[in-house]
Protein backbone atom coordinates (compact mmCIF):
# COMPACT_ATOMS: atom_id res chain seq x y z
CA UNK A 1 0.00 0.00 0.00
CA UNK A 2 3.01 2.25 1.06
CA UNK A 3 4.50 1.85 -2.38
CA UNK A 4 1.71 3.35 -4.55
CA UNK A 5 3.52 6.03 -5.74
CA UNK A 6 5.66 7.99 -8.20
CA UNK A 7 8.53 7.08 -6.79
CA UNK A 8 7.93 2.93 -7.03
CA UNK A 9 6.78 4.26 -10.50
CA UNK A 10 9.99 5.64 -11.81
CA UNK A 11 12.08 3.15 -10.17
CA UNK A 12 10.35 0.34 -12.11
CA UNK A 13 10.35 2.27 -15.19
CA UNK A 14 14.40 2.36 -14.77
CA UNK A 15 14.22 -1.22 -13.97
CA UNK A 16 13.09 -1.69 -17.34
CA UNK A 17 14.19 1.00 -19.31
CA UNK A 18 18.05 -0.36 -18.11
CA UNK A 19 17.10 -3.73 -19.90
CA UNK A 20 16.04 -2.09 -22.95
CA UNK A 21 19.60 -0.49 -22.61
CA UNK A 22 20.97 -4.18 -22.09
CA UNK A 23 19.73 -5.65 -25.53
CA UNK A 24 20.70 -2.52 -27.45
CA UNK A 25 24.35 -3.18 -26.47
CA UNK A 26 23.67 -7.01 -26.81
CA UNK A 27 22.70 -6.59 -30.24
CA UNK A 28 25.45 -4.43 -30.85
CA UNK A 29 27.63 -6.83 -30.47
CA UNK A 30 26.31 -9.19 -32.43
CA UNK A 31 25.83 -6.68 -35.43
CA UNK A 32 28.14 -4.28 -35.60
CA UNK A 33 26.00 -2.50 -37.73
CA UNK A 34 23.18 -2.01 -35.36
CA UNK A 35 24.98 1.04 -33.54
CA UNK A 36 22.95 2.18 -30.15
CA UNK A 37 21.42 5.13 -30.11
CA UNK A 38 19.59 5.35 -26.38
CA UNK A 39 21.03 7.49 -24.11
CA UNK A 40 21.69 7.00 -20.66
CA UNK A 41 19.07 7.77 -18.45
CA UNK A 42 15.42 8.33 -19.49
CA UNK A 43 13.61 11.21 -18.73
CA UNK A 44 10.92 11.71 -16.36
CA UNK A 45 7.91 14.80 -17.41
CA UNK A 46 3.74 14.67 -16.71
CA UNK A 47 1.76 15.65 -19.37
CA UNK A 48 0.86 18.66 -17.82
CA UNK A 49 4.41 19.60 -17.80
CA UNK A 50 4.16 18.83 -21.20
CA UNK A 51 1.14 21.42 -21.85
CA UNK A 52 2.78 24.10 -19.77
CA UNK A 53 5.70 23.80 -21.72
CA UNK A 54 4.36 23.66 -25.04
CA UNK A 55 1.07 24.75 -24.85
CA UNK A 56 0.84 25.49 -28.61
CA UNK A 57 1.70 21.83 -29.79
CA UNK A 58 -0.56 19.27 -30.23
CA UNK A 59 -0.16 16.24 -27.48
CA UNK A 60 1.20 14.01 -30.02
CA UNK A 61 3.64 17.13 -30.86
CA UNK A 62 4.58 17.69 -27.47
CA UNK A 63 5.80 13.77 -27.13
CA UNK A 64 7.83 13.88 -30.61
CA UNK A 65 9.23 17.57 -29.21
CA UNK A 66 10.48 16.18 -25.54
CA UNK A 67 11.14 12.33 -27.42
CA UNK A 68 13.46 14.34 -29.53
CA UNK A 69 15.38 16.38 -27.18
CA UNK A 70 15.85 14.03 -24.74
CA UNK A 71 16.01 10.63 -26.98
CA UNK A 72 14.07 8.46 -24.31
CA UNK A 73 11.10 9.87 -21.84
CA UNK A 74 8.89 8.89 -19.38
CA UNK A 75 5.31 10.48 -20.16
CA UNK A 76 3.52 10.87 -16.72
CA UNK A 77 -0.08 11.32 -15.98
CA UNK A 78 -2.02 10.29 -19.06
CA UNK A 79 -5.94 9.73 -19.07
CA UNK A 80 -7.42 12.77 -17.19
CA UNK A 81 -7.88 16.33 -18.38
CA UNK A 82 -5.34 19.03 -18.13
CA UNK A 83 -5.57 22.57 -17.31
CA UNK A 84 -6.66 23.68 -20.44
CA UNK A 85 -9.42 21.29 -20.52
CA UNK A 86 -7.77 18.71 -23.24
CA UNK A 87 -6.66 15.18 -22.74
CA UNK A 88 -3.04 14.45 -23.52
CA UNK A 89 -4.59 11.05 -24.55
CA UNK A 90 -7.65 8.77 -23.95
CA UNK A 91 -6.63 5.48 -21.89
CA UNK A 92 -9.08 3.18 -20.46
CA UNK A 93 -10.94 3.83 -16.82
CA UNK A 94 -10.39 -0.29 -16.47
CA UNK A 95 -6.87 -0.62 -14.81
CA UNK A 96 -4.69 2.15 -14.77
CA UNK A 97 -4.41 4.50 -12.19
CA UNK A 98 -4.30 7.99 -14.53
CA UNK A 99 -2.42 9.76 -11.93
CA UNK A 100 0.22 6.89 -11.44
CA UNK A 101 0.95 5.97 -14.69
CA UNK A 102 2.48 6.21 -18.13
CA UNK A 103 4.38 5.52 -21.57
CA UNK A 104 7.79 4.79 -22.13
CA UNK A 105 8.48 6.82 -25.30
CA UNK A 106 11.96 6.41 -27.28
CA UNK A 107 12.83 8.73 -30.36
CA UNK A 108 12.92 7.19 -33.38
CA UNK A 109 14.94 8.84 -35.88
CA UNK A 110 14.45 6.74 -38.86
CA UNK A 111 11.11 7.83 -39.20
CA UNK A 112 11.61 10.96 -36.58
CA UNK A 113 9.15 10.42 -34.76
CA UNK A 114 8.55 9.00 -31.14
CA UNK A 115 7.88 5.46 -30.37
CA UNK A 116 5.64 3.88 -27.68
CA UNK A 117 7.74 0.90 -26.52
CA UNK A 118 5.62 0.43 -23.51
CA UNK A 119 2.04 1.39 -21.65
CA UNK A 120 2.39 1.25 -18.38
CA UNK A 121 0.90 2.22 -14.71
CA UNK A 122 0.42 1.10 -10.95
CA UNK A 123 -2.84 -0.07 -11.22
CA UNK A 124 -5.79 1.42 -9.17
CA UNK A 125 -6.80 0.16 -6.02
CA UNK A 126 -10.89 1.38 -4.65
CA UNK A 127 -10.23 4.32 -3.91
CA UNK A 128 -9.02 5.53 -7.02
CA UNK A 129 -11.19 3.22 -9.31
CA UNK A 130 -13.97 5.02 -7.69
CA UNK A 131 -12.20 8.18 -8.41
CA UNK A 132 -11.52 7.19 -12.14
CA UNK A 133 -14.71 6.17 -12.71
CA UNK A 134 -16.35 9.10 -12.10
CA UNK A 135 -14.03 11.06 -14.21
CA UNK A 136 -14.42 9.12 -17.01
CA UNK A 137 -18.05 9.27 -16.75
CA UNK A 138 -18.29 5.31 -16.60
CA UNK A 139 -19.21 4.96 -12.91
CA UNK A 140 -21.87 2.02 -14.60
CA UNK A 141 -18.46 -0.48 -15.24
CA UNK A 142 -18.71 -0.39 -11.26
CA UNK A 143 -21.16 -3.11 -11.50
CA UNK A 144 -18.57 -5.54 -13.25
CA UNK A 145 -17.18 -8.35 -11.95
CA UNK A 146 -13.93 -6.94 -12.36
CA UNK A 147 -14.21 -3.86 -10.67
CA UNK A 148 -16.27 -5.38 -8.03
CA UNK A 149 -13.52 -7.57 -7.51
CA UNK A 150 -10.98 -4.48 -6.93
CA UNK A 151 -14.16 -2.76 -4.96
CA UNK A 152 -13.85 -5.64 -2.42
CA UNK A 153 -10.30 -5.85 -2.43
CA UNK A 154 -10.48 -9.15 -3.43
CA UNK A 155 -7.53 -8.62 -5.96
CA UNK A 156 -3.80 -7.54 -5.11
CA UNK A 157 -2.57 -4.31 -5.85
CA UNK A 158 -0.30 -4.30 -8.50
CA UNK A 159 1.56 -2.36 -11.33
CA UNK A 160 1.43 -3.42 -14.75
CA UNK A 161 1.70 -3.17 -18.35
CA UNK A 162 3.12 -4.09 -21.97
CA UNK A 163 6.02 -3.89 -23.97
CA UNK A 164 5.70 -4.47 -27.30
CA UNK A 165 7.80 -7.19 -28.62
CA UNK A 166 7.88 -6.15 -32.59
CA UNK A 167 7.75 -2.62 -31.54
CA UNK A 168 11.08 -3.23 -29.55
CA UNK A 169 12.38 -5.40 -32.54
CA UNK A 170 11.68 -2.85 -35.03
CA UNK A 171 13.31 -0.21 -32.70
CA UNK A 172 16.35 -2.45 -32.35
CA UNK A 173 16.92 -3.33 -35.94
CA UNK A 174 16.53 0.24 -36.53
CA UNK A 175 13.39 -1.16 -39.43
CA UNK A 176 10.96 1.67 -40.88
CA UNK A 177 8.00 -0.80 -40.83
CA UNK A 178 6.52 -3.23 -37.75
CA UNK A 179 5.77 -5.28 -40.95
CA UNK A 180 9.37 -6.57 -41.31
CA UNK A 181 9.56 -7.90 -37.92
CA UNK A 182 6.45 -9.68 -37.36
CA UNK A 183 3.68 -11.59 -40.48
CA UNK A 184 0.51 -9.95 -40.69
CA UNK A 185 -1.88 -8.61 -43.12
CA UNK A 186 -1.99 -5.55 -45.11
CA UNK A 187 -4.03 -3.60 -47.19
CA UNK A 188 -3.23 -3.20 -50.90
CA UNK A 189 -2.19 0.45 -50.48
CA UNK A 190 0.38 -0.69 -47.89
CA UNK A 191 2.03 -3.77 -49.30
CA UNK A 192 2.45 -1.53 -52.65
CA UNK A 193 3.99 1.54 -51.07
CA UNK A 194 6.80 -0.57 -49.17
CA UNK A 195 7.29 -2.27 -52.44
CA UNK A 196 8.25 1.32 -53.83
CA UNK A 197 9.77 2.01 -50.56
CA UNK A 198 12.16 -0.31 -50.33
CA UNK A 199 10.67 -1.75 -47.69
CA UNK A 200 10.70 -5.78 -47.23
CA UNK A 201 7.37 -6.92 -45.37
CA UNK A 202 7.54 -9.89 -43.98
CA UNK B 1 -7.62 3.47 -45.49
CA UNK B 2 -6.41 4.76 -42.68
CA UNK B 3 -3.53 6.87 -42.16
CA UNK B 4 -0.69 7.25 -44.67
CA UNK B 5 2.47 5.59 -44.26
CA UNK B 6 6.38 7.32 -43.72
CA UNK B 7 8.45 5.97 -46.75
CA UNK B 8 12.08 6.93 -45.68
CA UNK B 9 13.63 8.74 -48.49
CA UNK B 10 16.47 6.51 -48.30
CA UNK B 11 15.72 3.49 -46.61
CA UNK B 12 17.79 -0.30 -46.58
CA UNK B 13 17.29 -2.19 -44.03
CA UNK B 14 20.59 -2.78 -41.99
CA UNK B 15 20.29 -6.72 -42.19
CA UNK B 16 18.89 -9.04 -44.86
CA UNK B 17 16.06 -10.93 -44.67
CA UNK B 18 17.37 -14.25 -42.55
CA UNK B 19 19.97 -11.89 -40.29
CA UNK B 20 16.68 -10.30 -39.38
CA UNK B 21 14.88 -13.29 -38.68
CA UNK B 22 18.01 -14.46 -36.69
CA UNK B 23 18.40 -11.00 -35.15
CA UNK B 24 14.28 -11.11 -33.80
CA UNK B 25 15.02 -14.14 -31.74
CA UNK B 26 18.17 -12.82 -30.53
CA UNK B 27 16.34 -9.78 -29.75
CA UNK B 28 13.16 -11.83 -27.88
CA UNK B 29 15.19 -14.38 -25.84
CA UNK B 30 17.87 -11.57 -24.66
CA UNK B 31 14.95 -8.94 -23.26
CA UNK B 32 12.99 -11.46 -22.08
CA UNK B 33 15.33 -12.61 -19.71
CA UNK B 34 16.50 -9.40 -18.79
CA UNK B 35 13.21 -8.17 -18.03
CA UNK B 36 11.87 -11.06 -15.74
CA UNK B 37 15.21 -10.99 -14.00
CA UNK B 38 15.18 -7.37 -13.28
CA UNK B 39 11.64 -7.14 -12.58
CA UNK B 40 11.36 -10.36 -10.44
CA UNK B 41 8.51 -12.36 -13.11
CA UNK B 42 7.88 -15.65 -13.42
CA UNK B 43 6.01 -16.72 -17.12
CA UNK B 44 2.70 -18.08 -17.08
CA UNK B 45 0.71 -19.43 -19.89
CA UNK B 46 -1.23 -16.67 -21.65
CA UNK B 47 -4.59 -16.82 -23.22
CA UNK B 48 -5.51 -16.59 -26.60
CA UNK B 49 -8.88 -16.45 -26.11
CA UNK B 50 -11.55 -15.79 -23.71
CA UNK B 51 -15.30 -16.61 -22.69
CA UNK B 52 -17.25 -13.62 -23.72
CA UNK B 53 -18.81 -11.37 -21.16
CA UNK B 54 -16.97 -11.54 -18.06
CA UNK B 55 -15.47 -8.15 -18.29
CA UNK B 56 -12.01 -9.81 -18.28
CA UNK B 57 -10.85 -8.90 -21.61
CA UNK B 58 -8.96 -5.64 -22.37
CA UNK B 59 -12.45 -3.29 -23.58
CA UNK B 60 -9.59 -0.66 -24.65
CA UNK B 61 -11.11 2.32 -25.63
CA UNK B 62 -14.53 0.87 -25.41
CA UNK B 63 -15.13 1.39 -29.03
CA UNK B 64 -13.43 -1.46 -30.96
CA UNK B 65 -14.68 -4.95 -32.13
CA UNK B 66 -13.08 -7.92 -30.95
CA UNK B 67 -12.85 -11.24 -32.78
CA UNK B 68 -15.45 -12.89 -31.64
CA UNK B 69 -16.45 -16.94 -32.58
CA UNK B 70 -18.34 -20.02 -31.43
CA UNK B 71 -17.34 -23.25 -30.97
CA UNK B 72 -19.06 -26.44 -31.88
CA UNK B 73 -18.92 -27.68 -28.41
CA UNK B 74 -19.38 -24.30 -26.08
CA UNK B 75 -22.46 -23.90 -26.85
CA UNK B 76 -23.61 -21.34 -24.48
CA UNK B 77 -20.81 -18.84 -25.04
CA UNK B 78 -19.02 -16.88 -27.57
CA UNK B 79 -15.68 -16.34 -27.54
CA UNK B 80 -13.44 -13.65 -27.74
CA UNK B 81 -9.90 -13.27 -28.74
CA UNK B 82 -8.26 -11.02 -26.12
CA UNK B 83 -7.14 -7.91 -27.09
CA UNK B 84 -4.41 -7.60 -24.12
CA UNK B 85 -4.14 -9.07 -20.71
CA UNK B 86 -4.13 -6.22 -18.82
CA UNK B 87 -7.25 -7.35 -16.40
CA UNK B 88 -6.74 -10.71 -17.05
CA UNK B 89 -3.13 -10.41 -15.42
CA UNK B 90 -4.43 -9.09 -11.87
CA UNK B 91 -6.79 -11.96 -11.37
CA UNK B 92 -4.13 -14.50 -12.50
CA UNK B 93 -1.75 -13.14 -9.85
CA UNK B 94 -4.51 -13.47 -7.35
CA UNK B 95 -5.07 -16.74 -8.48
CA UNK B 96 -1.58 -17.89 -8.39
CA UNK B 97 -1.23 -16.80 -5.04
CA UNK B 98 1.84 -14.21 -5.77
CA UNK B 99 3.25 -12.31 -2.73
CA UNK B 100 4.86 -8.66 -2.46
CA UNK B 101 7.65 -8.55 -5.25
CA UNK B 102 7.02 -11.22 -7.36
CA UNK B 103 5.18 -10.85 -10.09
CA UNK B 104 4.32 -12.70 -13.95
CA UNK B 105 4.82 -11.91 -17.69
CA UNK B 106 2.82 -13.24 -20.03
CA UNK B 107 4.17 -13.47 -24.47
CA UNK B 108 1.00 -12.31 -25.53
CA UNK B 109 -0.65 -12.47 -29.10
CA UNK B 110 -4.05 -10.15 -29.83
CA UNK B 111 -5.69 -9.30 -32.04
CA UNK B 112 -7.02 -5.72 -33.06
CA UNK B 113 -9.38 -5.47 -36.13
CA UNK B 114 -10.37 -2.23 -35.76
CA UNK B 115 -6.57 -0.78 -35.23
CA UNK B 116 -5.47 2.05 -37.43
CA UNK B 117 -2.62 0.59 -39.56
CA UNK B 118 0.34 2.41 -40.09
CA UNK B 119 3.96 1.98 -39.54
CA UNK B 120 3.89 1.04 -35.91
CA UNK B 121 0.39 -0.39 -35.92
CA UNK B 122 -0.69 -3.77 -37.13
CA UNK B 123 -3.76 -6.05 -36.35
CA UNK B 124 -1.25 -8.14 -34.76
CA UNK B 125 -0.23 -7.35 -31.31
CA UNK B 126 2.55 -9.29 -29.50
CA UNK B 127 3.73 -8.36 -26.52
CA UNK B 128 4.71 -8.94 -23.36
CA UNK B 129 2.29 -8.22 -20.85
Amino acid sequence: MKQRNVRTLKKEVHKIYRALKNSENYLYKLFPSLVPILPEEIYFITTQELENRFPELTPKQREDRIAKEFGAVFIMQIGGSLDSGEKHDGRSPDYDDWFLNGDILLWYPILERAVEISSMGIRFDEKSLLKLLKLANAEHRMALDFHQSVLNKELPLTIGGGIGQSRLCMFLLKKAHIGEVQVSVWNDHIIKECRKGNITLL
Amino acid sequence: MGKPIFIPKVYKSILDVIETEQAIKKIKDHFERGLADALNLTRISAPLMLRAGQGINDDLNGVERMVTFDAIDISNSPIEIVQSLAKWKRVALARYGFTIGEGIYTDMNAIRRDEELDNLHSIYVDQWD
